[in-house]
């Protein structure tokens, strides 16, 4: 007996898209700005190669700022309870018992587990912590777009001592977006495969999951 | 060797154009340098290379340093004054007595801490008691120099001698860092003129650098800016977009984060500077620059490995992790279902 199970709310599918394209332009366009490849732009043609890559990588760099604080606000709530905070992250008993369930579970120790409708514990806390590595390469990012605003200066040297540093920052935890998303994909669809009634890749873009024991 | 008026004039008209301000102004800092009368300095040596005096008293057309020599009464100076020893010891004691909290005090070079600060010494005192003495009981601070500012080369990794920077360690007065390694001499003048025409010092941005020298990043007003927006780069010393003059980016210049007037205050009275010559920026205006990584590589590594190198390795290290785990899985289930036969 399965029972369709209404989880993700349209904010959070939004938030999820905006999310992952903007994170791949941003990251195509953020190497592209780093280390402009491709030999030497012929002058007196329309150029603007780098010009036009970093307009680009700013604009969207805004839509990104705007998923990021739909998440946010999520966190406390607006969309379903699977999406609050306090339904996965792990600061009480049920779900630090999950989390610890959970890497049993993903280390083949046990075939028993809690099952979560939302995100299990251990994913959940993976997702406040790229959350936080965002909120990291926004600010950063800030910084670097506006060098001469002092507010923005006296940010970026307060979090990170100097300017140098925050470009170094802001490249190192470009990675971190790139580790992440491979993990992620990974251990969805090694989800989908182990439990597919639940449907769950599927839920990101419909919003639901089917409710069933395996 | 006495300024002529013209050259006077002429001192000034650089400066208030290096300040950023308009014509109008000339006149008012005319008759301020005219008029005031000279503030006592006291120019202080720590840990440095003399690179900043140097730079200073070696500009090619005289205006610069001779404006500045007729615009303060310079009471202490290592370098350059004439005494020696006790006498010279004596000048620095009775100019401090004379013109307490009424002097400026330059610092140049960074202090030493480590062992109680015995890694300088001046006269049998160390740096942390020079300062404390000295710096401690003037106007105004103005640390010269990038060592002075942030502690420079000796303060770089593993810092040996636990240098500070001048405004880590001085205590009342105000700090101005006018960093650079050597700082340009008009960026010390324009300091001066503008203390003596406004009676104030000018607008600091977050580092304690005056914003009219440090208040834009090298790369936002460097000449080859424009072939950085369109691509165009400098792929190697001596290469064909080395010889065209495109942008130096991928040779690892730090103009984009680097604040500094550079392209337009220029060095040297010839027009020249890093970058126009054909070497990117080193970043010499910013605190760490030793240890910001290579002058010819955009960013630092990270354990030998370049950043980038780095971000493979370990995302190549996570999709191995990931295979495995996925093998072992359909491992385990071959072997349930044998077992479940
Ligand atoms: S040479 Fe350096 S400062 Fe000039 S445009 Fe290129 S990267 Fe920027």
């Amino acid at each position: 007996m399965s029972k369709e199970q209404y989880v993700w709310s349209i904010p959070l599918r939004l938030f999820h898209l905006v999310f992952v394209v903007s994170i791949v332009i941003l990251t195509v366009t953020g190497f592209y700005i780093y280390s402009p490849g491709g030999g030497a732009v012929a002058e007196e043609t329309i150029g603007f190669d780098m010009g036009a890559t970093r307009s680009w990588h700013f604009i969207v760099a805004g839509a990104f700022v705007v998923s990021v604080l739909l998440r946010l606000v999520l966190f406390v709530g607006g969309g379903t309870k699977y999406e609050k905070f306090t339904d996965f992250a792990p600061v009480n008993n049920r779900n630090l018992k999950n989390l610890f369930s959970t890497i049993a579970y993903y280390l083949y120790l046990t075939d028993k587990h809690e099952r979560r409708l939302g995100h299990n514990a251990l994913a959940g806390s993976s997702y406040i912590g790229i959350v936080l590595v965002s909120l990291v390469q926004i600010l950063s990012g800030f910084c670097l777009l506006y060098p001469e605003s002092g507010l923005w200066q006296g940010t970026g040297l307060a979090l990170f001592g100097s300017i140098a540093t925050v470009r170094f920052v802001h490249h190192i935890f470009t990675w971190l977006f790139i580790l992440f998303a491979v993990i992620h994909v990974y251990i969805a669809v090694w989800n989908h495969v182990r439990t597919p009634a639940e449907g769950m890749l599927l839920s990101i873009f419909t919003g639901k999951k089917q409710d069933s024991e395996e | 060797m006495a300024l002529t008026r013209r050259e006077f004039l002429k001192g000034i008209s650089l400066t208030v154009a290096a300040l950023g301000l308009p014509a109008e102004f000339i006149p008012r800092m005319v008759q301020a340098a005219m008029a005031k009368k000279r503030p006592p300095v006291i120019w202080l040596h720590f840990q440095e290379c003399t690179g900043c005096t140097e730079t200073l008293l070696r500009a090619s057309h005289p205006d610069v340093a001779k404006l500045i020599f007729e615009l303060i009464s310079l009471d202490y100076h290592e370098t350059i004054m004439a005494a020696a020893g006790h006498q010279a010891e004596k000048s620095l004691h009775d100019s401090v007595q004379a013109n307490k909290g009424k002097y400026i005090c330059v610092v140049e070079g960074g202090i030493p801490t480590a062992d109680k600060g015995i890694h300088c010494k001046i006269a049998g005192k160390t740096g942390v008691q020079i300062i404390k003495e000295v710096a401690n009981n003037a106007a105004a601070v103005i640390a010269i120099g990038t060592c002075a500012a942030f502690g420079g080369v000796q303060a770089a990794k593993p810092n040996p001698t636990r240098v500070k920077s001048a405004g880590d360690l001085i205590k009342g007065p105000p700090v101005v860092n006018i960093p650079g390694c050597p700082p340009n001499p008009a960026n010390f003048l324009g300091f001066i003129l503008h203390y003596l025409t406004f009676g104030k010092l000018p607008a600091l941005d977050k580092l304690g650098r005056p914003k009219f020298a440090y208040g834009r990043l090298i790369h936002d007003h460097c000449e080859r800016r424009a072939h950085f927006d369109d691509g165009r780069y400098a792929e190697e010393f001596g290469g064909e977009g080395h010889k065209l003059g495109y942008c130096l980016y991928k040779l690892g210049c730090k103009g984009p984060q680097t604040y500094a007037n550079c392209p337009t205050a220029r060095f040297n009275d010839v027009g020249a500077w890093p970058v126009g010559i054909g070497h990117g920026c080193a970043g010499c205006t910013e605190p760490g620059f030793w240890d910001n990584g290579s002058f010819y590589e955009r960013l630092p590594e990270i354990a030998g490995l370049k950043v980038d190198e780095a971000g493979g390795k370990a995302t190549g290290a996570v999709a191995v992790a990931a295979g495995v785990h996925a093998v072992a899985g359909v491992g385990r289930k071959l072997a349930k279902a044998k077992g479940g036969k």
